[in-house]
């Protein structure tokens, strides 16, 4: 009933309400910061718990790998009297078989396992982005050719590869790494090649043709440039699978060989001291099942972060 | 379709080839004779006459054609660390055993890991899914053989102690080695089922709730479905196209990845020679290996690319 009465009453309604003048400047204020694309995908990733705890253990490994075995270099020392301990005062994750302390050699194994898994990835990393960017950035016949290459080497198992590498040729770090890239570049070749062919028909690739820039130019300064999201979620996935195998390597006695340290030969031989000597276990598989988990977490993170439908 | 099949066809058979010509020359680069590896005991005469007997004072080209020959009727040679035993013939007797075992552990990969798919998208972003989630990336990151050692111990000799302390016999629940009856395969099975669980979960959650999000989704809803009708007719159905396609790819990694299992569990599959023929340095039968699992992936891809375009109308349209 107020509200007739007050419409009815003219006087009163206009009498309720003040006239704001129009301020044109404050109206047109921008109150958010603008963004790009890259502080919100940082943004985004920075919200994201999961993620950057599995950040903080990445980097935690990284500097462990880098500077730990400056701090504790002796990963060979063998000492005798001393072998097959329990963790305690003197080796705070006890010794192994032959009175090595087991977490020098962790630290060691973990500068190693790392250095296979990133160097091996990283070369992937660029044999793929070189490749697929040829084969969808030319197209056509090139593509067609450079495909059916690709299939033919998709076909041929992995771990085969790796195998067959490392019985013909001296095993160490460089071959493992030699034969992970051996067919190991192509999942992300094709990747990289379907990121391309998708981008190159997009307007600004058509107005840096129109101004003249160079066919390498518009492939390595816009197109790549563009797809780098999936490309970074993919190395940092491939990671712990070059990690792994590794580990799966060392079990056939493939792997590195002692008395130089990687995690997976400390699995493998923990694993057949299995249940005498739970510290020789234990302590590899958990490093090694973190370090799985936090690659694997943050490339989901990446994933979502770089994603613009999951924005909010 | 008829020409995509050809097509597919053709590819597999150059894809064999390659391979074929690539082990008979990564063969031939190892230096020395395949009879001088660790016994110099041998005689230079003996092995004149063994270098002929196998048709190795040949020249390569004929050594060649003579092994893609001989691979076409199916003679890989012999190994030499199974008493000149011929490499087709271990084939023959071990590979059921590694097609039983692969087998086993698909069937529980592929329905376990579907139906944790379908949990945790159902469940997205509450407990259920995160913990799904954990059990992927651990079944995809922890090695089999530390999976293996663990289930050995625990469920194995563990619960073989108690069996004994309180039954007081010597029956064992889930033995630890040998492939003899159903028990012996449930660990062995597990574990080698274990990778695809992890990779299937994850493809299934995603491919799960894209579909969920699809407009024909809400109509159903909308046109009063029940709710189990509606995940199982409509979602799942339409989820399980993207895990079609990866099932070839992981028939053959599943059936010839087997032989890390293989060699721990004492399983007299084809793995556990490949693992043994490599510490033995037999080459020949590391190479027939080779050549055999890579004939056995391809032709596997190749028959689920071709049934998958028969089954499902919108590939063919595609392609």
């Amino acid at each position: 009933m107020a509200i007739t009465a007050a419409v009815n009453d003219k006087k009163t309604f206009v009498k309720d309400f003040t006239r704001v003048t129009r301020d044109i400047e404050a109206s047109q204020k921008i109150h958010r910061e603008s963004m790009t694309y890259l502080q919100g995908v940082v943004r985004t990733l920075k919200r994201n718990k999961v993620a950057m705890i599995s950040l903080g253990f990445i980097v935690f490994l990284l500097l462990v790998a880098i500077f730990g075995p400056m701090i504790f270099p002796d990963y060979e020392k063998q000492d005798l009297l001393h072998t097959l301990q329990k963790p305690g005062a003197g080796h705070i994750l006890g010794t192994d078989e032959l009175g090595r302390d087991v977490l020098t050699r962790l630290i060691r194994g973990t500068r190693v396992s790392l250095f296979i898994g990133f160097s091996a990835e990283t070369i992937n990393l660029f044999i793929g982005i070189i490749y697929g960017g040829i084969a969808g950035f030319i197209g056509g016949k090139v593509d067609n050719i450079m495909m059916r290459i690709v299939e033919v080497l998709m076909s041929i198992p992995q771990t085969l590869v790796m195998i067959l590498m490392l019985t013909i040729l001296k095993r160490g770090v460089v071959t493992l790494i030699f034969s992970l890239t051996i067919t190991g570049w192509i999942g992300l070749a094709r990747l990289v090649r379907g990121q391309v062919l998708a981008l190159r028909e997009n307007e600004y690739v058509v107005a840096a043709k129109v101004l003249g820039a160079s066919k390498k130019d518009i492939l390595f300064g816009h197109l790549i440039p563009n797809a780098v999201g999936p490309i970074i979620v993919n190395y940092t996935m491939s990671i712990p699978g070059a990690i792994g195998a590794e580990a799966g390597l060392s079990y056939l006695g493939l792997g590195i060989s002692v008395p130089e340290a990687s995690w997976g030969n400390m699995l493998q031989f923990g694993a057949s001291q299995f249940p005498a000597s739970l510290w020789l276990f234990f302590a590899p598989a958990v490093l090694f099942a973190l370090a799985m988990l936090a690659f694997n977490l943050f490339g989901d993170g990446l994933r979502d972060a770089l994603d613009p439908k999951m924005r909010k | 379709m008829r020409k995509y099949i050809l097509k597919r066809i053709l590819l597999a058979v150059v894809t064999i080839y390659v391979i074929m010509t690539l082990t008979f020359f990564i063969m031939h680069s190892i230096p020395g004779t395949p009879f001088k590896m660790g016994n110099d005991s041998l005689s230079e005469d003996t092995i004149a006459v063994l270098m002929e007997r196998y048709g190795l004072d040949q020249p390569l080209y004929r050594q060649y054609f003579k092994y893609i020959g001989n691979i076409f009727r199916g003679d890989f040679g012999v190994s030499t660390s199974n008493g000149y035993r011929s490499v087709s013939d271990i084939i023959k007797t071990s590979f059921p055993v590694s097609a039983d075992l692969g087998i086993r552990a698909l069937i529980f990969g592929t329905v376990a890991g579907i139906l944790l798919g379908i949990t945790s998208a159902l469940h997205g972003g509450k407990p259920v899914d995160h913990m799904s989630t954990v059990i992927a990336i651990i079944g995809i990151s922890v090695p089999s053989f530390v999976l293996g050692t663990v289930l050995q111990t625990i469920l194995g000799l563990g619960l073989s102690r108690w069996v004994k302390l309180i039954f007081n016999t010597e029956y064992q629940l889930f033995p630890i080695a040998r492939w003899e009856s159903f028990r012996y395969t449930l660990i062995p099975s597990f574990v080698l089922g274990m990778g695809t669980v992890a990779g299937l979960a994850r493809l299934m959650r995603t491919s799960m709730l894209d579909v969920i999000d699809q407009d024909y989704v809400k109509t159903a809803k909308s046109k009063g479905i029940s709710n189990r009708a509606i995940v199982w007719k409509h979602e799942v159905r339409n989820a399980m196209m993207p895990v079609v396609t990866v099932l070839g790819r992981m028939i053959g990694g599943v059936v010839t990845g087997s032989y890390i299992i293989e060699s721990q569990f004492a399983i007299p599959g084809l793995g556990k020679y490949l693992v043994n023929s490599i510490s033995s340095r037999d080459y020949t039968m590391t190479m027939g290996l080779t050549v055999f699992y890579s004939i056995f992936i391809v032709g596997s891809m190749l028959l689920v690319d071709i049934l998958y375009c028969v089954v499902d109308p919108r590939v063919r349209l595609t392609k």
